[in-house]
């Protein structure tokens, strides 16, 4: 029965599952977005994703820890970020290509350490649920939040998210201050909307350039971070399976504005969650087809791109890049 | 900086080789390279000759990779077992994984059958299509794919499949003997092949242990998405799930949650214990090492394809692996042992619609069919007939739901119009698949039938085609050990005769009523000799054979007047061994009228009931219990020809539930009668008495079982002669 969805274990648990969805996409799209909004497409998001889940994966393996699994990914990121960077900032490189080139490096070379230096899949011991942490700070806290009403829920949303879920949202405002109330930002969105003018009053396209591409491989690797030491706790060849070419697609979807993405990633993910339960509490739909429901998520994504299209534009220099004097 | 662009592309190029290169791998030995191989030219020349020599070489096609916990993996281990098994110097081969990109898979396909493997194996049913295309280009190579079992009638092609349904039931009825909440939650990828089938089976087993669990089905739409296939794993459990499981690669993520949250998980395809050994229950292991071995058996015979194979628990090709650090109720993990076992004996079917059978006693539990029964008589004889539509009847209330179409007096006087083809044609148009021909009348025409629908099974009553193997093999025969019930009526005749002189109604003379009014005659003998004190060769036992099982008008002697005669000659029992009651209802009437005379019917239980004050007891056919053995056997395709000659249940001679043939003490006799005839019932149970021990003369004089022997089965069943002492004609 349809009703069966608006109770409030259901709701809380569409909730729960789309909150926690969301999260390697706000990292990818987020970094991406900075890269895209300075005239730099990267479509190697999947590729630095698989590295970054498996660095921290392997890491917080060997050493049990996971903020240096988090390290890890990051420092890896950013590696491949800087690659990126140098391909299409220095060499000047066709974005989309070299995107493609990346993405296929990070796939095979994660599969082949993985082959090498693991072998088969394991788990792995990664954050926690931050309730775990207060269940066993302050035993008294949870249960009497939990049980008010309202607040009780709420509460059981929270604390079934892990660290990097906060990390997450909380990166969506800091995002937003960054690009626009800051010098930074405002060196971003020159450079990627006229490169020429931005150079010509100063500003190191290259650099800033390097410095966005740079973060936003660094985010993508945090963003495999978060799936294979926060949210799965497993790492499998091509374990993003196709996540960073949507987080790609929500930077798009978001109109290059970090609220925007965060509205994207949310409403695919709970569109997702959201058929999940359908499926698992069986309520009957009509045509009775699990892949109808399976398609939702794209298609809702399908018709918001047609609502919005025409309303963002896209970054002027998107793609194109900069030779000084050319 | 445009001069730069090409170091770019180089740098891409590099990178894309790297990633490309983590795939295809070899486990070849180093010597076997590249080198080795032969051309495609020289390949589709001299393949055959080569195979002779030099090691097998199997290569295979992959979707994901070997270590999936899964399916590729479960292939992988089973070609590196029969690596192991044959040696590296024999066997060897290549593997391409993570070929997701059904094009990539294509072009690898054909690459491996160029360079001359063997055999490859295209693991992934996605891959059905390019097979069809490459195989008949590479006519000397033989293929295989799977999971399926379409070999596109393709001569080079081997198709192989998992019924990982089978495995699947067995880990709902682990799940449902688990589970608490009565929910159980399963993450599958997409809603086909080998997944379905898992799934639906898995549904199958839990909601026949339980009938009231909720089994939710989430298929996430992707065989690779991890974070999904979690994510739907949370939202099980979220949903109340105390129990998991799910198919293919990506169920990692769903196993990663189901140890967080020690929720019970039940595995398949490969062993996934080592990834959750806290909670993985059981799995259902793909072992492909017998179909492998099988295969390359073949194709080194030079058979290239053409066949299907299946995993099956009763082949061995699915194994249960249950997870030694877990701790299953011991009830749980006997139903489930009982279901894997039923499973493996094909008694019980995973689809079978079986509607709830509660776990501790699947056996008893069996479709309901459609059963044809034709009859020589009417239902409601008395006799013969009525016995055998009694025992249909049984079937129909012991396996509810089933019909039981009958055929009443097919014979040339009642329905001379009427064949057995024409109303066994009916009754396989109206559906039946087990059909009985209760007289050996039908014997000859059963055999015919049998043969014109070999899909339909056949037993005739009391043939015995299957034991002489006459007998297609979807015709039984079956017949109840009545002579030790003729005996005891022989012998409760012997008790009250106080003439000397019995008689006998006999039908029509074949083996069967030779035997049965010889072991009368014998039962007689006995008991006239030991507890009346009397000379055996002084009793009288007369035998009138009236033509037929019961009296047609112009065509048989009249067996009322055949007892009337019986009884005007000095005969005062009359034992019956036709169909119907004319030797009871006789004697009734005659001991109205004064007559000291007494009867003994035949084949129905409740025979006696005619006239209870002249009856000396019943010796009675019991068809229910037989019937309802070959009825489950049929629904569950278990049934085999046999040639049964069922005995009595001695400790239950008198209960038509548990016994073939039964004996029932009739009111007429006495006391002393019935302790004389209770001992000699004990003896015959005991195996003390023996009626059929020597010496044994037929009637020709001829010393038939010598003295100090006992007959044998085929001596009683084929008895050519009545024996001596009796009158009447033996042919």
């Amino acid at each position: 029965m349809i009703s069966d969805l608006f109770t409030t274990t259901v709701l809380i648990g569409i909730l729960t599952s789309g909150i926690r969805l969301a999260t390697p996409y706000l990292f990818a799209s987020i970094g991406e977005m900075f890269g895209q909004r300075s005239g730099v497409l990267n479509l190697g998001v999947e590729g630095m994703m698989l590295m970054g889940a498996f660095a921290a994966f392997y890491v917080t393996l060997t050493y049990g820890n996971p903020w240096l699994g988090l390290l890890a990914a990051v420092i890896v990121g950013g590696v491949m970020g800087l690659a990126m960077a140098f391909i299409s900032v220095t060499l000047g490189a066709e974005q989309g290509i070299s995107g493609i080139g990346v993405y296929l490096f990070g796939l095979g070379m994660s599969d082949l350490l993985f082959q090498r230096m693991l072998g088969t899949v394991e788990t792995v011991r990664g954050f926690r649920p931050v309730g775990d942490f207060f269940a066993t700070q302050f035993p008294n806290l949870l249960p009497a939040l939990l049980a008010i009403p309202i607040i009780g829920s709420i509460t059981s949303i929270l604390a079934q998210q892990n660290i990097m879920v906060y990390l997450a949202y909380a990166l969506v405002p800091v995002a937003w201050f960054v690009l626009y109330r800051t010098t930074l930002g405002l060196k971003i969105r020159a450079a990627g909307e006229n490169p020429a003018a931005a150079d010509a009053l100063g500003v190191s396209v290259a650099r800033t350039r390097y410095a966005t591409v740079t973060l936003g491989g660094i985010m993508a690797g945090i963003a495999g971070a978060s799936l294979s030491i926060a949210l799965l706790n497993v790492f499998q060849q091509n374990l993003t399976s196709g996540l960073g070419f949507i987080a790609v697609a929500l930077v798009y979807f978001g109109g290059w504005r970090p609220y925007g993405v965060l509205f994207g990633a949310l409403l695919f993910s709970m569109v997702n969650a959201l058929q999940l339960w359908i499926q698992a509490l069986n309520i009957p739909i009509p045509f009775d087809a699990s892949e109808l429901l399976i398609m939702m998520p794209y298609v809702l994504t399908i018709v918001v791109l047609i609502f919005s299209a025409g309303r963002v534009r896209t970054p002027a220099a998107l793609g194109t890049p900069y030779e000084r004097g050319s | 900086m445009k001069r730069y662009a090409w170091l770019a592309l180089l740098l891409i190029l590099a990178m894309a080789v790297v990633a490309c290169g983590g795939t295809p791998t070899t486990t070849e030995e180093p010597t076997i390279s590249e080198e080795t191989a032969p051309t495609e030219a020289a390949v589709e020349e001299e393949t055959p000759a080569e195979e002779a020599t030099g090691p097998f070489r199997v290569a295979v096609v992959m979707p994901s990779a070997i270590n999936d916990l899964a399916f590729s993996q479960s292939m992988y281990d089973a070609l590196t077992a029969v690596q192991n098994e044959m040696g590296a110097d024999n066997f060897e081969f290549a593997y391409s994984e993570n070929m997701f990109v059904v094009d990539d898979a294509a072009t690898a396909i054909r690459d491996y059958a160029s360079q001359g493997y063997d055999l490859v194996l295209a693991h992934g049913s996605q891959y059905g299509s390019s097979l069809q295309e490459i195989a008949p280009d590479f006519p000397d190579t033989s293929f295989a794919w799977g999971t399926t079992v379409d070999t596109f009638g393709i001569p080079n092609i081997y198709a192989y499949e998992a019924r990982s349904e089978e495995g699947g039931y067995v880990n709902g009825v682990l799940a449902a003997g688990l589970s608490e909440s009565g929910i159980l939650g399963v993450v599958g990828p997409i809603e086909t092949g080998d997944a379905k089938l898992y799934v639906d089976g898995f549904v199958a087993g839990a909601k026949a242990t339980n009938p009231d669990i909720t089994v939710n089905v989430n298929y996430i739409g992707s065989f690779s998405d991890v974070a999904l296939a979690s994510e739907a794993a949370n939202t099980q459990v979220g949903a109340g799930a105390d129990g998991l499981t799910g198919t293919a690669q990506m169920v990692v993520g769903a196993i990663g949650v189901a140890e967080e949250n020690g929720v019970p998980w039940f595995g398949t395809q490969s062993s996934q214990t080592s990834l959750a050994p806290d909670v993985v229950v059981a799995n259902q292991v793909y072992d492909w090492t017998g179909i492998l071995n099988t295969i390359i058996e073949n194709v080194k015979n030079g058979e290239l394809g053409g066949t299907s194979f299946a995993l099956t628990l009763e082949n061995g090709g699915l194994v249960m692996d249950y997870n030694p650090d877990f701790d299953v109720p011991a009830e749980a993990k006997a139903a489930a042992d009982e279901a894997a076992a039923a499973i493996a004996a094909g008694t019980l079917s995973v689809f079978g619609g079986e509607t709830a059978a509660p776990a501790e006693e699947p056996a008893a539990e069996a479709a309901p069919i459609t059963i044809g029964m034709v009859l020589v008589g009417p239902k409601n004889d008395h006799g013969w007939s009525q016995a055998h539509y009694e025992g249909g009847e049984f079937v129909v209330e012991n396996m509810p739901g089933s019909d039981l179409i009958v055929f009443e007096s097919l014979n040339p006087a009642d329905k001379p119009e009427a064949t057995l083809e024409g109303v066994v044609d009916d009754m396989v148009a109206e559906g039946a698949t087990l059909i009985l021909t209760t007289s050996d009348e039908f014997e000859e025409d059963t055999l015919g039938v049998a043969e014109k629908y070999p899909d339909v099974t056949f037993v005739n009553v009391s043939g015995d085609d299957a034991l002489t193997g006459e007998a297609p093999p979807n015709l039984g025969n079956v017949m109840g050990r009545m002579e030790d019930m003729k005996a005891i009526a022989g012998c409760a005749a012997a008790l009250a005769t106080e003439t000397g002189n019995i008689g006998y109604l006999g039908p029509l003379i074949n083996f069967e009523t030779r035997r049965l009014t010889a072991s009368a005659y014998l039962g007689a003998r006995y008991c006239y000799e030991n507890y009346r004190g009397m000379a055996p060769e002084d009793l009288g036992f007369a035998v009138s054979w009236i033509g037929f099982w019961f009296n047609i008008p112009g065509v048989t002697l009249d067996p009322t007047e055949v007892v009337t005669n019986f009884f005007d000659t000095g005969t005062d029992v009359v034992l019956s061994g036709i169909d119907t009651t004319e030797a009871i209802d006789i004697a009734g009437q005659r001991a109205e009228v004064g007559d000291a005379v007494h009867a003994v019917p035949y084949d129905f239980v409740a025979a006696c009931d005619i006239a209870p004050d002249v009856c000396l007891g019943v010796p009675f056919f019991s068809w229910g219990p037989s019937y309802l053995a070959m009825a489950q056997a049929v629904s569950n395709g278990t049934w085999t020809q046999s040639w049964d000659w069922l005995p009595a249940d001695w400790n239950n001679l008198s209960d038509p539930a548990l016994t073939n043939v039964g004996w029932v003490n009739g009111p007429a006799l006495t006391e002393e009668m019935s302790a004389s005839l209770d001992e000699f019932i004990a003896g015959m149970a005991s195996g003390e008495i023996n009626v059929w021990a020597g010496p044994i003369n037929l009637q020709d004089g001829t010393t038939y079982i010598a003295d100090g022997a006992t007959a044998t089965d085929d001596e009683i069943w084929y008895l050519p002669q009545l024996l001596e002492g009796m009158e009447g004609s033996s042919e």
